[in-house]
């Protein structure tokens, strides 16, 4: 008998037949999970001392002492070159993730302008001198609606201290319908209308994900990148305790 | 979130089984393979903006798996000779259950034997397709494929390599 003869297709068919697959994680969450990998693995750096970071966040009133204990999270295993400025990644219990990128190593955010979703002009200038909280948003994004009513809360909350929020309008389809969503949220603050989906991608890589929204980033009084918030944004409670750790730090 | 998943949802839903069965062939691990095929889908997610493109994200994503495969039994991939021994064990009874009788056999094959005849016949590449993948002179896979055939008849028995022809 020859090769070409003996049955190999009919074998390995056999072979797989009565094999069942494992219960699969569904694909939006596979998608989702590589997505938070390449994140990780973008804006992970060297991760900085434990105590500097403990002190830093004791410093801040707006987190509540019983999870002021940050957990400084390793580097993911070979994870490659930081591209968006070193940032450690911390995990504040009851917060979450996200990433404070150390003074030292921040990075200028893009000289964001243009037009609101009125028609007037605004831009990242007029705050010069102000933290700077940038909310990307869509009305077509469902977590962003989920996210919106917090952030607002917390725009208001915290303009007393001297921090001004932009948003960037994402791909809205029309600008009747982001007005829409600006009334039926009550933002308080003015958004650039971004319909070509061009301002996200010009921040640095793995600061903000050009493809899912919603998207988070603040900045310091410099205007230079703090924080690259997780790949699905803060939300309001998350937002107003790493807000404090950016004010604590002295921006 | 993006509203352009839809398409790589599809793939994910639609192609997971066969990447599977392919996965499975190859390692013989049920859990292993799955692994391997999440490990895969992660590359095609990455990547799928650039391979949808391609456009033939199958290709890749088949390429990733044989990839992490090779990866996960690196050393022993390495080390293998092309011309290895057929290791002197008895050929399991008759009675065994077809499908395991083959299982068996496929697992007690040599690794690259294996990965061969999995591209070569599995997955209906041409020899010269699987050279390039497995970055193999055309040579060399035939060699593979044609001990990896040896091999396996001599790990089966006789009545199950012979029924099967007989259907075929």
């Amino acid at each position: 008998m020859n090769d070409e003869d003996y049955p190999v297709r009919e074998l390995l068919r056999m072979a797989v037949d009565d094999v069942r697959r494992p219960v699969a994680v569904p694909a939006g969450e596979l998608i989702a999970k590589a997505r938070r990998g390449r994140r990780l693995r973008r804006t992970l750096g060297a991760v900085t001392a434990v105590a500097a970071t403990a002190a830093l966040v004791t410093g801040v009133g707006l987190v509540h002492p019983s999870r002021a204990a940050p957990v400084l999270s390793g580097p993911a295993a070979g994870s490659a070159v930081p591209a968006a400025g070193r940032a450690s990644w911390v995990d504040v219990p009851g917060v979450g993730r996200f990433s404070l990128i150390p003074p030292d190593r921040r990075q200028a955010a893009p000289a964001l302008t243009g037009r609101d979703l009125d028609g007037g002009s605004v831009s990242l200038a007029q705050f010069r001198g102000k933290v700077v909280v940038v909310d990307f948003w869509g009305s077509w994004c469902a977590p962003c609606q989920a996210q919106a009513q917090g952030v607002e809360s917390v725009a208001a909350a915290s303009a007393a201290q001297g921090v001004r929020f932009l948003g960037v309008d994402v791909s809205d389809p029309a600008p009747s319908a982001a007005r829409a969503y600006q009334a039926r949220y009550g933002l308080s603050y003015p958004s650039l209308s971004d319909p070509d989906r061009v301002w996200a991608a010009r921040f640095p890589r793995g600061v903000v994900d050009a493809q899912a929204f919603p998207g988070t980033v603040i900045l310091d009084q410099d205007g230079r990148i703090a924080v690259a918030g997780p790949p699905s944004g803060l939300t309001g409670p998350e937002l107003k305790a790493v807000l404090g750790l950016v004010l604590g730090h002295g921006g | 979130m993006g509203r352009d998943d839809s398409a790589l949802r599809e793939f994910i839903d639609g192609r997971r089984e066969h990447l599977f069965r392919s996965a499975f062939l190859l390692c013989g691990d049920r859990d292993e393979a799955d692994d391997l095929v999440q490990s895969a889908l992660l590359n095609v997610v990455l990547a799928w903006r650039r391979v949808e493109r391609i456009d033939n994200v199958d290709a890749y994503a088949r390429r990733t798996l044989v990839n992490v495969f090779i990866a996960s039994r690196r050393r022993r991939w390495r080390r293998e000779q092309p011309h290895g021994e057929l290791p002197e064990l008895p050929a399991p009874a008759v009675d065994v259950e077809a499908g395991m009788a083959v299982q068996a056999a496929l697992s007690r094959l040599p690794l690259k034997q294996r990965t061969v005849l999995v591209l070569r016949y599995w997955e209906d590449l041409s020899v010269e397709a699987t050279a390039e993948l497995l970055g193999m002179r055309e040579g060399t896979v035939r060699s593979h494929a044609s001990r990896g055939i040896a091999t396996l008849r001599s790990f089966l028995p006789r009545g199950i390599s012979e029924l099967q022809k007989e259907d075929a």
